[in-house]
């Protein structure tokens, strides 16, 4: 399979020769295959920001390789903004970045920034939103500012969505929203990655997420990638997290501790569902 | 942050707690006593005198542990600009009526003339220029952004009594003071987020309603965030208790003590002497060996 | 006067912006020929706007304080000079605030007589102007200076006009903000110019500007200055107040080309 997004031992170091330099990212090997949501995660300062905005092209590599779709980013000649309609990020927050009066004019600007005919763009606008949970007959002519945070942050989404990008890379897609609203947003988002030929980055502080949602997990700590692992095999070491300030999901680690206690329980539990099968085993 | 980062860091800015005798002192004296060395600088004229002056900044430096290196490296951003300036008042500084006056010309190019004291007023420009700089390098480098507010607050409380609003302002202040870093990074954020977009703001579009919209998805989000941020930040201090400034008893107690009062004396002198000196017997014996 | 500890921290953090914007290229929007217009002023427009005069005062403080230490700090031409003196870079730059308020206040409601009145007078203060500009040899040649006061009574004509004829209910408020905006642009740049012409015309600065200059900066900066704070303002205090205004609903789908 070819991979959709490639990082070859990525280097990156802030402001290089000032007395305030500092080395993000040492050296970071990273695969992206279509279908699967990839989780990242790292203490604060492993480099993880820096690391996302290398995918969609924001910052070039000082050394090493990222390749998107073939295409080589370190190359001086590398449209950027061309790799950008491939890989869509969406920072921490994305519903602080909106500006235009009306909810389809922001999920335009996108599309129109590329200069891409009325028409079509109006289709991409009205597909991005459906696919954002707005369905436009609704939505599209409503202020956004008079919006909640969760439908904003669905309009920013849509906004993304409406360049049709193959990948996604999220910073923190569901930090700060209501419990329906990370479900809405997650099932979204899975939903859109079923897709042919697409993938997510998913980059989270929380553990119950990513042990539910994605495929493989990157650990990254210290500008380099520590574990590659699916999120199984991850969570059976809490000690590898705990040394780097990360815990497993809550689910988990009940059952780590009943089994510490004593108790016959599988611990390579990640999700309510599997828990209570193995409790329920353990009751009969 | 990043090569996308909004904001320079210039060494002027830096603050290098060097734990020297002058970092020591009470923010307001440390405050003042710049003030005073720079008004002197700027009235005075003489080159022997802003020369001197130069010297005593550097001292200062000095006491304050204050690499001279570090502060020099503070300049070479503003070369150009100083160069600049330096052509612009050669150009239109009034030669043909000093040297009507008496003084020598230099150089002459058909209309234009170059008499010696405007190559002396420019060499003066120079020196003033430099030492005002290494003295805002000096200031900034003993006092970081809470000291200079405590002291501006510090220094105001007394017309309070008349209802100057000193405690009000110093709280703009130091709000202003936070926000800063704070914007900067949004700013930051929104850039990058809006260019993943496929947002190019450099390019100069036609007329200039286009122009300007061009930067809405910049300053629109950034009002609105520091709007939304700022109301959050005066809930919380109502929570806790925040009334205002009359009656508020202060954490930070600035109290002189005697080393305070002794430096703010010798910056006083120094001013003085500065203001008053009159070097010229001094200049025109140097003149004379040129 | 009172001052609420809301008003505090939204004039300090509308003061960052306007520090922000001065300090980093973000405040500038390039024009023609290289030069760039400034969007400085504006986040003391907006204070006033939506907090009163005394916010709008002190985020001008603000804006003035920082623009008389940049250029002390990094001057970055013989501009800058003019700059370092507090009257040409401080005192204006607190007007902008009170002025704005003044002028949103008088054209939200311009059917009440009070506000009716006081515009009356505005149109007489301007029209005395241009009457001691034209008529008294107060200005003595200087042709420049009355220029100067032709513009700026003009204006101020314009615009007490333009409150008095203000009828549709909807549009009042915008229109108001946008008047406010022009006001303030207005102050600015008025004042600034003035401040130097008037200094370096009596030797306090130099190097001396003689008034065509000045009138020809003012126009050529001033014009796109007001066009863009007039845009950026209603902008901003719309999204903020969530007033919807013009036409309704996402430009996008609308049956144009």
């Amino acid at each position: 399979m070819i991979p959709l997004i490639e990082v070859r031992d990525l280097h990156y170091t802030y402001l290089p020769g000032t007395p305030l330099e500092t080395e993000a990212l040492r050296g970071v090997n990273l695969v992206v295959y279509p279908g699967e949501i990839v989780g990242l995660i790292g203490p604060t300062g492993s480099g993880k920001s820096t690391l996302l905005q290398h995918l969609n092209g924001l910052l070039r590599p000082q050394a090493g390789q990222v390749l998107v779709a073939g295409q080589d980013l370190s190359h001086p000649q590398t449209d950027l903004r061309a790799v950008r309609r491939r890989v869509g990020l969406l920072f921490q927050n994305p519903e602080d970045q909106l500006f235009e009066r009306y909810v389809a004019d922001d999920v335009a600007y996108g599309p129109l920034q590329y200069g891409l005919p009325r028409e079509e763009v109006r289709e991409r606008v009205r597909r991005a939103m459906l696919a954002a949970g707005l369905p436009p007959e609704v939505y599209a002519d409503r202020p956004t500012f008079s919006l909640s945070t969760g439908e904003k942050r669905r309009v920013a989404l849509a906004g993304v969505l409406a360049l049709e990008p193959q990948v996604l890379v999220l910073d923190e897609p569901l930090a700060g929203l209501d419990p329906a609203g990370r479900k809405l947003l997650a099932s979204l988002l899975a939903h859109w990655c079923a897709q042919e030929g697409r993938a997510i980055v998913w980059a989270s502080h929380s553990m119950d997420e990513i042990a539910r949602l994605a495929d493989r997990v990157y650990l990254l700590a210290e500008g380099r990638v520590v574990r590659e692992a699916t999120p199984r095999e991850l969570f059976a070491e809490p000690e590898l997290l705990a040394a780097y300030g990360l815990e497993v999901p809550a689910v988990t680690w009940v059952l780590q501790e009943l089994a510490r206690a004593g108790l016959r329980v599988r611990t390579d539990v990640l999700i309510l569902e599997e828990a209570r099968e193995t409790l329920l085993e353990l009751l009969r | 942050m990043s090569e996308w980062g909004t904001f320079r860091m210039l060494s002027i800015g830096q603050y290098l707690p060097t734990g020297s005798a002058l970092h020591r002192l009470d923010p307001r004296v440390r405050l003042l006593g710049v003030l005073l060395v720079g008004c002197a600088l700027l009235v005075r004229g003489q080159v022997t005198v802003l020369l001197l002056g130069l010297v005593v900044v550097i001292l200062l430096l000095a006491v304050a542990r204050i690499p001279l290196g570090h502060a020099l490296r503070g300049l070479r951003p503003l070369w150009p600009f100083f160069l600049l300036l330096l052509a612009f008042q050669l150009l239109f500084y009034p030669h043909r009526q000093a040297v009507a006056a008496g003084s020598p010309a230099l150089w002459q190019a058909g209309r234009f003339v170059v008499s010696s004291a405007g190559i002396t007023a420019l060499v003066a420009l120079w020196l003033r220029m430099v030492a005002l700089v290494l003295l805002l390098t000096l200031l900034t480098s003993i006092a970081d952004a809470t000291d200079l507010v405590h002291a501006v607050e510090g220094l105001f409380r007394p017309l309070q009594r008349i209802g100057f609003p000193a405690h009000e302002l110093a709280l703009v202040l130091v709000v202003a003071l936070r926000f800063l870093p704070l914007l900067a990074r949004e700013a930051d954020r929104l850039v990058k987020a809006q260019a993943a977009r496929g947002a190019d703001f450099g390019r100069g579009g036609g007329r200039i309603v286009q122009r300007v919209r061009k930067t809405f998805p910049l300053l629109i989000p950034l009002f609105v965030i520091a709007l939304r941020r700022a109301e959050e930040l005066a809930v919380a201090m109502e929570a806790r208790g925040y009334v205002g400034g009359r009656g508020r008893s202060h954490f930070v107690r600035l109290r002189m003590r005697p080393t305070d009062w002794l430096a703010l004396t010798t910056a006083a002198a120094l001013a003085t002497m500065l203001l008053w000196l009159d070097l010229r017997p001094l200049e025109a014996a140097v003149l004379r060996i040129f | 006067m009172r001052i609420s500890v809301r008003q505090i921290v939204i004039a300090g953090a509308l003061g960052a912006i306007a520090i922000l914007l001065g300090a980093t290229r973000l405040g500038f929007i390039p024009f023609v020929l290289g030069i760039a217009i400034t969007v400085m002023h504006v986040p003391a427009i907006v204070g006033a706007v939506l907090e009163g005069p005394l916010v709008g005062l002190i985020i001008g403080l603000l804006f003035g304080l920082f623009s008389c230490a940049w250029a002390y700090i990094a001057p970055t031409g013989p501009g800058d000079a003019y700059f370092q003196n507090p009257l040409v870079s401080i005192i204006p730059r607190m007007c902008i605030g009170p002025v704005a308020y003044l002028v949103y206040r008088l054209t939200r409601e311009p059917r009440s007589w009070r506000s009716a009145l006081i515009l009356g007078l505005v149109l007489l203060l301007a029209g005395g102007a241009i009457g001691i500009a034209y008529g008294t040899p107060t200005f003595g040649d200087n042709a420049g200076a009355r220029l100067v006061t032709l513009g700026a009574a003009l204006t101020l004509a314009a615009l007490a006009l333009a409150g008095l004829g203000l009828t549709l209910g909807r549009l009042g408020e915008i229109a108001a903000i946008g008047a406010a905006a022009v006001a303030g642009t207005l102050t600015n740049t008025v004042l600034v110019l003035s401040a130097i012409g008037w200094l370096t015309s009596h030797g306090w600065l130099n190097p001396p500007v003689p008034w065509s200059v000045l009138l020809a900066v003012g126009l050529t900066n001033g014009i796109p200055e007001i066009v863009a704070a007039v845009l950026i303002t209603v902008a901003v205090v719309a999204a903020w107040r969530q007033i919807e205004f013009g036409r309704k609903g996402a430009r996008i789908f609308r049956e144009e080309a």
